[in-house]
């Protein structure tokens, strides 16, 4: 995987983890806070409607009614409803609350499967399709009061909420996504350039630099590059230099060989093919002796060539008017040649 | 001192060569080997001395060592092409850039040091073959050889009829006019091959002396080195 895509994604992780553990503290808390809040209304209404009961049950006693079916029927449509509450007045004995369906006054819906608390509890639960929160409260008479709030909005809120916020999540991370990429690109980029001057320089280009000046450690790998490829460049150039300095003396080496050998084979092959007259042969064994001897003076400056570095030179004091002498000596003929005046 | 002397006749055609070389040396075997084969040489050691002798004369053929103190070989090629005169590059300049220049700018052969002098002299003469400038006619005591023809004749102009090695033998001793050559040199050089015994080179000598008609020791035995072909007298 590149570096830079690895970047993206190791910000994007982070983003994405602590967005998800962050926006779903938030949103837990939020509706647990909005349940507490809630829960307390309902206890408020739950505990009103339980005061009435008693209330109404004490008034029965004193005035000596039984409290029964009728009775708590006729007490519960006086005392209404409301909207998103349902209660059940119930009979307890011994055992417990009665059946839900043998209640003496319920506005629970018809074949409420949901789950009841235990007394003095309340629970979530669920039935015919909605979401109940649920209070028991045994109260006097032998009676059991059931309130069901309907929180299914308060749930379907949540809901909305969850989905809004990954929504919000999605959008972040592409958001994210972009401008990580973004980021990451701008700061490999240098990366690419080494690369290039890398294989650009393995194919003999020595003389690219990379001149990155970015301040960090791709910076500091630039400039240590560049000195790299400075000195490679150095080197290779004083090596070409080497071999061209070679092959220059090797030519003029084999230059100074052959003329010396020309002259040699040629009497000498003149010396072989006919017998010559004495002088003819002479001259032609003058010419093979003075050409052997310069080859000779070659081969002696050769050596002295070869061993130059491994030997001591020694300076010496020169009397330059004797070199001067001599120069001009060695060069008269050609001077005079040229038309100079030579004492 | 050493030269052989211009026989009135003795070629049909004296053709004159320009050596410019500054080895003194080579310049002396060049011009000692190319006299001997009849040509007339003049020598010149530097550039512009072989300047002033090209405008001074006509040469026949210029050889030209490259590397020459004033003008360069090169720059006298320019000097003799519009003048129409052959030349042949001889230098130690061997690499195949520098012979293609040479012949691209114009010179007509290229002879590398260290040569032969037998392959200088069979350059010479097939340039001065290929310019027309000289049908090699070799001549000696009214035999004509032709060496391009491959042909001889008597003097009354009828043809003698020589086998391949007896026609090279004849042109070797002309070419060779007054030295003595080796009889393995001699052999070497029209057999092919290392002298085994001589019986087959003295019978092919004897058998030239009688169909030339030379039986007055034109063809000279050397005591312990080998044939001549005499100088005319």
């Amino acid at each position: 995987m590149r570096f830079s895509a690895k970047l993206v994604c190791s910000m994007l992780l982070v983003v994405v983890a602590f967005f998800s553990l962050g926006g779903s503290a938030l949103l837990y808390g939020d509706f647990t806070d909005h349940l507490s809040s809630s829960g307390q209304q309902e206890q408020g209404q739950h505990g009103l409607v339980c005061a009435a009961v008693e209330n109404e049950v004490l008034a029965l006693l004193r005035q000596g009614e039984a409290v029964d079916r009728a009775a708590i029927q006729a007490f519960g449509q006086r005392l209404g409803g409301a909207p998103d509450q349902v209660r059940a007045l119930l009979p307890r004995t011994a055992e417990g609350p009665a059946p839900l369906e043998q209640a003496y006054d319920s506005s629970f819906p018809a074949g409420w499967a949901g789950k009841l608390p235990g007394a003095g509890q309340a629970v979530i639960t669920r039935a015919d399709g909605r979401v109940w929160r649920v209070y028991r409260s045994d109260l006097l008479g032998g009676l059991t009061l059931y309130s069901a709030f309907d929180l299914t909005e308060a749930f379907a809120a949540r809901t909305r909420s969850l989905r809004r916020f990954f929504m919000l999540e999605a959008a972040v991370l592409a958001a994210a996504g972009a401008v990580a990429a973004a980021l990451s690109h701008r700061l490999t980029r240098p990366l690419a350039l080494l690369t290039r001057a890398s294989s650009r320089m393995a194919a003999g280009d020595y003389a690219l630099r990379t001149d990155i000046h970015t301040g960090d450690e791709i910076g500091e790998l630039s400039e240590s590059f560049d000195r790299m490829a400075a000195a490679v460049q150095e080197k290779v150039a004083a090596l070409e230099l080497s071999v061209r300095q070679r092959e220059d003396f090797m030519g003029a080496f084999t230059h100074e060989l052959k003329t010396p050998m020309t002259g040699i084979l040629g009497y000498a092959d003149l010396l072989r093919t006919m017998q010559p007259d004495p002088a003819e042969q002479r001259e032609a064994a003058g010419a093979i002796y003075h050409e052997a001897k310069r080859l000779e003076d070659l081969a002696g400056k050769l050596l002295q060539l070869l061993h130059l570095d491994e030997e001591e030179l020694a300076l010496g004091p020169v009397s330059l008017d004797a070199a001067a002498a001599q120069a001009v000596r060695s060069a008269a003929p050609l001077l005079r040649q040229n038309g100079a005046a030579v004492a | 001192m050493l030269e052989p002397e211009k026989e009135k006749g003795a070629y049909a055609a004296l053709n004159r060569i320009l050596i410019v070389e500054d080895e003194a040396t080579i310049a002396r075997l060049i011009e000692v080997s190319l006299k001997r084969a009849g040509y007339e040489c003049t020598v010149a050691h530097d550039g512009l001395a072989a300047a002033d002798l090209i405008e001074a004369h006509d040469f026949d053929l210029a050889l030209l060592d490259i590397m020459l103190p004033g003008l360069d070989g090169y720059e006298l090629l320019d000097y003799l092409r519009p003048m129409g005169t052959p030349v042949i590059f001889i230098t130690a300049k061997t690499t195949t850039k520098d012979r293609v220049r040479g012949l691209s700018l114009g010179a007509d052969d290229y002879l590398v040091k260290p040569f032969a002098v037998e392959e200088l002299l069979a350059r010479v003469e097939a340039v001065l073959r290929r310019t027309g400038r000289g049908g090699r006619l070799l001549q000696a005591f009214g035999v004509t050889l032709d060496a391009v023809g491959r042909t001889v004749t008597r003097a009354d102009g009828s043809p003698v009829e020589l086998t391949p090695r007896e026609f090279a033998l004849l042109e070797q001793l002309l070419r060779n006019r007054g030295a003595a050559l080796y009889r393995d040199v001699l052999y070497e050089r029209v057999w092919g091959a290392e002298l085994a015994d001589t019986r087959t080179l003295d019978l092919h000598i004897q058998r030239l002396r009688k169909k030339l008609g030379w039986q007055d020791h034109q063809i000279e035995t050397v005591y312990r080195v080998g044939y001549r072909l005499r100088k005319e007298d």
